[in-house]
């Protein structure tokens, strides 16, 4: 008994360290904060009562994230057949130390393709490798390096065609 | 910017992002090299994937849904572990707090920052000693959330030493060690690949990781102590490199 409930505080406590990503990537591939939320917790209720997980953790992140995709997979095309893909919800602008360039980037990164904004989420923004990517994606790592190169010169357009520009990020320096 | 809306992708823009990204193998990095060398127009290029997978990497997470969590018997499980777990640190910290308050004094800044390095580097990934609140912490701490360095325990000893542990996405652990007072520079036989140590500011500085590659350490070490001994002006073209060199050197071995 003691050992289950060990167990089981280790791997939420695991899980947890990945939650915000793994939020993040299915707000990429749904563009639906709420559907996203559903999708993130019922991926991790799989996650958390499975029989067994990967012991490394490169391992146990491609396992959460594949567990994730599929599901969303599967719930698109059951919301397909029953009524179409949902509109995009609006993002909500929050206005810090480095508003400027985040708004710019986060929304060229809103009008991307969803297959080549999870590729900029997978690769940019959590740190997969082009292999890692593919194997998750399930496609050679060729593809994932041609449409991230496509999916970077298309948020460079967008910025440059809204005639928006990155502003430098400023940071204090210790004394 | 370097691409426009309304033009073909330069003829080695795929090539570039790799590079980038160090995706490329030796030989084609060395090409690109050469390249970026010869042409300022695909150095320019470069500079702006670069900027654009900084400003990326520091997007900000936004609201996060809590994590689900099981209910019924684990969560009863846990909760009994949690109330044990308590009454365990509690003895422990009463019957250590002595014996923790005379290492910090008696010992040296190394030595009592070595200790909890290895205290933190060695308890499980999933359970944290403590969880770090974003206002607690240093300037550090945000240059290295996005290089992918979480913090995920923070310690301020009763002789006013703070202790910040990191862990990178593949589970390598960095901490920071930050005396008030300049401390003695580390002699020849306390040299080892993965700790450095400095003196700013009146303070004195320790970074210490397990599980990361030298060269991995060397560059975060080097632009930490900058960021902590140069002014502003100086640190932005280092940070510009750095994020640059991060992404091509080899990753966490944990």
């Amino acid at each position: 008994m003691w050992r289950d409930g060990r167990k089981a505080a280790a791997r939420n406590a695991r899980l947890e360290r990945e939650w915000a990503r793994l939020y993040r990537y299915a707000c990429a591939l749904t563009r639906d904060r709420e559907r996203a939320a559903d999708a993130a917790q019922e991926a991790a209720l799989r996650v958390l009562t499975a029989r067994s997980e990967p012991a490394d953790d490169p391992a146990y992140r491609r396992w959460l994230y594949s567990i994730l995709r599929n599901l969303l997979i599967d719930q698109g095309r059951r919301q397909q057949r029953e009524q179409g893909t949902p509109a995009p919800e609006p993002a909500d602008w929050r206005f810090d130390e480095r508003a400027i360039s985040a708004i710019t980037v986060r929304q060229a990164l809103e009008q991307l393709p969803v297959a080549m904004k999870e590729v900029v989420v997978l690769v940019d923004l959590d740190g997969f490798s082009y292999a890692e990517a593919a194997a998750l994606i399930g496609v050679p790592a060729g593809t994932v390096m041609s449409r991230l190169s496509r999916a970077r010169a298309m948020l460079l357009a967008i910025i440059g065609g809204a005639n928006i520009r990155v502003l430098p990020v400023r940071h204090a320096v210790s004394g | 910017m370097p691409y426009q809306a309304d033009s073909h992708p330069p003829e080695d823009w795929e090539t570039l992002n790799a590079f980038a990204d160090g995706e490329l193998a030796p030989a084609e990095q060395r090409a690109m090299a050469e390249r970026l060398a010869d042409s300022p127009e695909t150095a320019e290029r470069l500079r702006g994937i670069i900027r654009l997978k900084q400003e990326l990497q520091a997007l900000p997470a936004g609201d996060v849904p809590p994590l689900p969590t099981l209910s019924a018997s684990p969560r009863s499980y846990w909760r009994q572990a949690a109330a044990i777990a308590v009454a365990i640190v509690i003895a422990a910290a009463v019957a250590l707090a002595p014996m923790l308050l005379l290492r910090d004094s008696s010992g040296t800044f190394l030595a009592a920052s070595l200790a909890a390095h290895e205290q933190f580097a060695t308890s499980a990934p999933s359970q944290p000693i403590a969880t770090v609140a974003p206002a607690a912490a240093l300037p550090v701490t945000s240059e290295l959330s996005r290089l992918g360095l979480e913090p995920i325990w923070q310690a301020t000893s009763a002789t006013g030493q703070i202790r910040i542990g990191f862990v990178g996405a593949r589970g390598c652990r960095l901490s920071l060690h930050v005396s008030p007072q300049a401390e003695p520079a580390l002699a020849p036989d306390q040299v080892v690949p993965t700790l450095a140590g400095w003196n700013a500011g009146g303070r004195g500085y320790l970074l210490i990781a397990t599980g990361m590659p030298t060269a991995r350490f060397e560059m975060i070490a080097g632009f930490i102590k900058a960021l902590t001994s140069e002014p502003a002006d100086r640190v932005e073209p280092l940070r510009t490199a750095l994020q640059s060199d991060w992404r091509s050197a080899q990753p966490c071995l944990a």
